[in-house]
């Protein structure tokens, strides 16, 4: 019986429930007046966790609060096939390529500056995940690079972090 | 720059002063509209609106990316601008997405935008049987008189609204952010406790940060990051645009579109513009749905696409004919899609609730330039207001009839490779965070709600209560402790005052619709079988 819940959508939904009871066992550590609001919204968002929790081991649950009012049941018959542009399922290598990269750039722009930690991301992006020619990737990385320099610096005056290797300061 | 925090209307109630502003209100108005038309004479600020529809013209054309996208590229190009012409910048994006939209939908059946999903199934039959031209003519014509009739029914109700607006005080404004939240969870589609759970985890990070109530900071674990709490800008850019772009980028396919070419006269295009006269009672009727809901909060354009085609389609004498190139389909589409956004801007800039979520980024593009929405903003900043709506009315044109000339050509952006916009796109929503906050570390939040937003819209929770949990979380607290501060303590407060009262059962019966809509089916099929 248990077995027929999805791994990940049960996972996600304890997070989910983790998540308001840290919340909620936080916010009882403040004053009556800060903390009444939010205590409300987290026994809600407990109370309604759980029913998905339940939803996700019993999908037949579920069912009873599936809700699609504007009904596409009569749209159906006049849509054709499938969608070109519908996501195609989940590529796990990519998705961990496009997470890591974008938590890359953001470390990049910490420690060397927005500069150079645009032009280095930019340039792993267009050669290891676009896989273009040496040529190709270098034109459209400084391309990209020069455009916002000429547009965020150079016309709006605006000075981007330096990053901490270069002596800037940052404020956790 | 300082941090640019969400704040609620509510924080001024204390200002209020009424009577004063219905005296010289429609002279304030004429005022104000005299001096965001004397901006648009100025060659810059015409500039910026025409960059605006381009801008809007072109994400509405890519399929992947839309107004949404649109407006956070957009966001660190205004940075040091006036607040009018990055104002007539907006409007021209808002205003020309849904027809660039309707382009790929119509030759391609690719939607080019969510609000473009009917227009593929009459649009692109139509192209497939020779009438391309035709079907962009009907599409541009909707799509401009849907946009101006709209935008006709937000000048018309922005006086009757304002005057509402100042005689909300916090009881209405608390029930008024209860409906919205509860109208959200219900257009959502799927499972209601999920979306329930969505505007929960909204509310929750909206309290992150210094209280406006109490003036203790909250669940800031102790970093100066979330001191102030979280901006609203990393916070949408993250859910909208590096959200977007985990998605884009497992999408696969490396060119969206394919070749074209489509030789479209001018004489076809007006035929095809005159069948809006034809049928101008499904136009008028689809423009007012999507101007009515684009009026309720968080719903959007996509609801008004589906329930205009639908009712479009019941009511049609031809319903045969619709899924294989129906007139009355796409004008139905079409005008709804365009017309949502004038009734969107009305709860927008009137509330402070955003109607769709590309009102929700235009709330943060507004505290970027110092801006409150709600009753401040159309009490104190007309100007902006005109700008806003002169800007939407000028895009509607601007992109119905300069994107009808080069729709054919402008088709071929879809065949950009999505791996060259990815990381440009990337790149771009980090810039915008970083000048709008002024400070580095926000990416990092940026960063974590874009990969939160991914994990939240896979397992099937709703991202635009999420947002509108977010953008509504601080209107409800201080909404809620001034009423109560107004009753002493009283909760009564809520359910004796008449609007309240109205706007309470309103929210009961929005979120029981989902349970009386089926029940009144059955009880109507069994009348019928009787």
């Amino acid at each position: 019986m248990i077995k027929c819940y999805k791994r990940g959508g049960f996972l996600f939904s304890v997070l989910i429930l983790a998540f308001f009871i840290s919340i909620g066992l936080m916010s009882l550590g403040y004053d009556s007046k800060t903390r009444s609001v939010p205590l409300l919204v987290v026994m809600g968002g407990i109370i309604l966790s759980l029913f998905d929790l339940v939803g996700e081991i019993f999908p037949r649950f579920t069912l009873r609060v599936e809700q699609n009012l504007v009904s596409t049941e009569g749209i159906k018959s006049v849509s054709g096939t499938k969608n070109d542009t519908e996501v195609k399922k989940d590529n796990r290598s990519t998705l961990i390529f496009i997470i890591l990269w974008l938590v890359i750039y953001f470390f990049l722009i910490l420690l060397v500056g927005f500069h150079i930690g645009t032009v280095i991301s930019l340039f792993i992006f267009f050669k290891f995940f676009s896989k273009y020619g040496w040529l190709k990737t270098i034109i459209l990385t400084i391309g990209t690079w020069l455009f916002l320099y000429v547009c965020f610096d150079v016309l709006l005056k605006f000075s981007f972090f330096q990053g901490i290797l270069f002596g800037a300061v940052v404020v956790i | 720059m300082p941090y640019k925090v969400w704040q609620s209307p509510v924080n001024y109630f204390s200002n209020y002063t009424l009577g004063t502003q219905y005296i010289c209100a429609e002279k304030l108005m004429f005022h104000a509209l005299v001096i965001a038309l004397a901006q648009l004479v100025q060659p810059e600020v015409f500039f910026f609106l025409i960059l605006g529809c381009l801008i809007g013209f072109t994400f509405g054309i890519m399929p992947g990316l839309g107004g949404v996208q649109g407006l956070i590229i957009a966001l660190p190009f205004t940075f040091g601008m006036n607040s009018l012409p990055a104002m007539f910048l907006y409007a021209g994006i808002i205003g020309a997405v849904p027809f660039g939209g309707s382009i790929p939908a119509i030759l391609m059946r690719i939607p080019g935008t969510a609000v473009n999903i009917c227009t593929t199934f009459d649009g692109y039959p139509m192209t497939q049987s020779g009438k391309a031209p035709q079907a962009l003519g009907i599409s541009a014509m909707s799509s401009m008189f849907g946009g101006l009739l709209s935008i006709l029914v937000l000048i018309a109700l922005l006086p009757v609204v304002r005057a509402v607006v100042l005689a909300f005080s916090p009881p209405e404004f608390f029930m008024l952010v209860i409906w919205g939240l509860c109208a959200c969870v219900i257009a959502s589609k799927g499972n209601m406790v999920k979306g329930l759970i969505s505007a929960c985890i909204g509310l929750i990070f909206s309290f992150v940060g210094l209280s406006n109530v109490s003036g203790v900071t909250r669940y800031s674990f102790g970093t100066m990051l979330l001191w102030q709490g979280i901006p609203i800008v990393p916070f949408v850019v993250g859910i909208f645009g590096i959200g977007q772009i985990i998605k884009l980028s497992l999408q696969g396919s490396t060119q969206i579109g394919e070749k074209l070419v489509i030789n479209s006269r001018i004489r076809d295009v007006l035929e095809g513009g005159k069948e809006l006269f034809k049928n101008k009672v499904c136009f008028v009727r689809s423009a007012l749905i999507g101007t009515l809901i684009g009026i309720i909060p968080g719903v959007g354009g996509v609801t008004a696409n589906f329930v205009s085609y639908l009712i479009a389609m019941q009511i049609s004498k031809r319903p045969q004919k619709f899924g294989h190139g129906a007139v009355e389909g796409l004008i139905a589409s079409e005008a709804a899609n365009n017309a949502k956004d004038g009734g969107a801007l009305l709860t927008t800039l009137s509330f402070g609730i955003p109607g769709s979520v590309e009102m929700a980024i235009l709330l943060g593009a507004l505290t970027l330039h110092g801006l409150s929405p709600g009753p401040l903003l159309i009490r104190d900043n007309l100007d902006v207001v005109w700008a806003l709506i002169i800007g939407l009315i000028f895009s509607t044109i601007f992109a119905s009839s300069v994107g009808l000339v080069l729709a054919s050509r402008m088709a071929a952006i879809t065949r950009i490779d999505i791996k060259i916009v990815i990381p440009i796109v990337a790149v771009l929503c980090f810039v915008g965070v970083i000048i709008a906050t002024d400070d580095v570390l926000t990416v990092f939040l940026c960063l974590f709600f874009g990969i939160f937003s991914y994990f939240m819209e896979k397992f099937g929770f709703s991202l635009v209560t999420l947002v509108m949990g977010f953008v509504l979380g601080g209107l409800l607290e201080t909404s809620f402790h001034a009423s109560l501060q107004m009753s002493f303590g009283s909760y009564a407060v809520f359910f004796n005052r008449p609007i309240s009262l109205a706007l309470f059962c309103i929210s009961m019966l929005t979120l029981s619709l989902p349970f009386l809509v089926p029940l009144v089916k059955r009880l109507v099929r069994r009348q019928v079988v009787k």
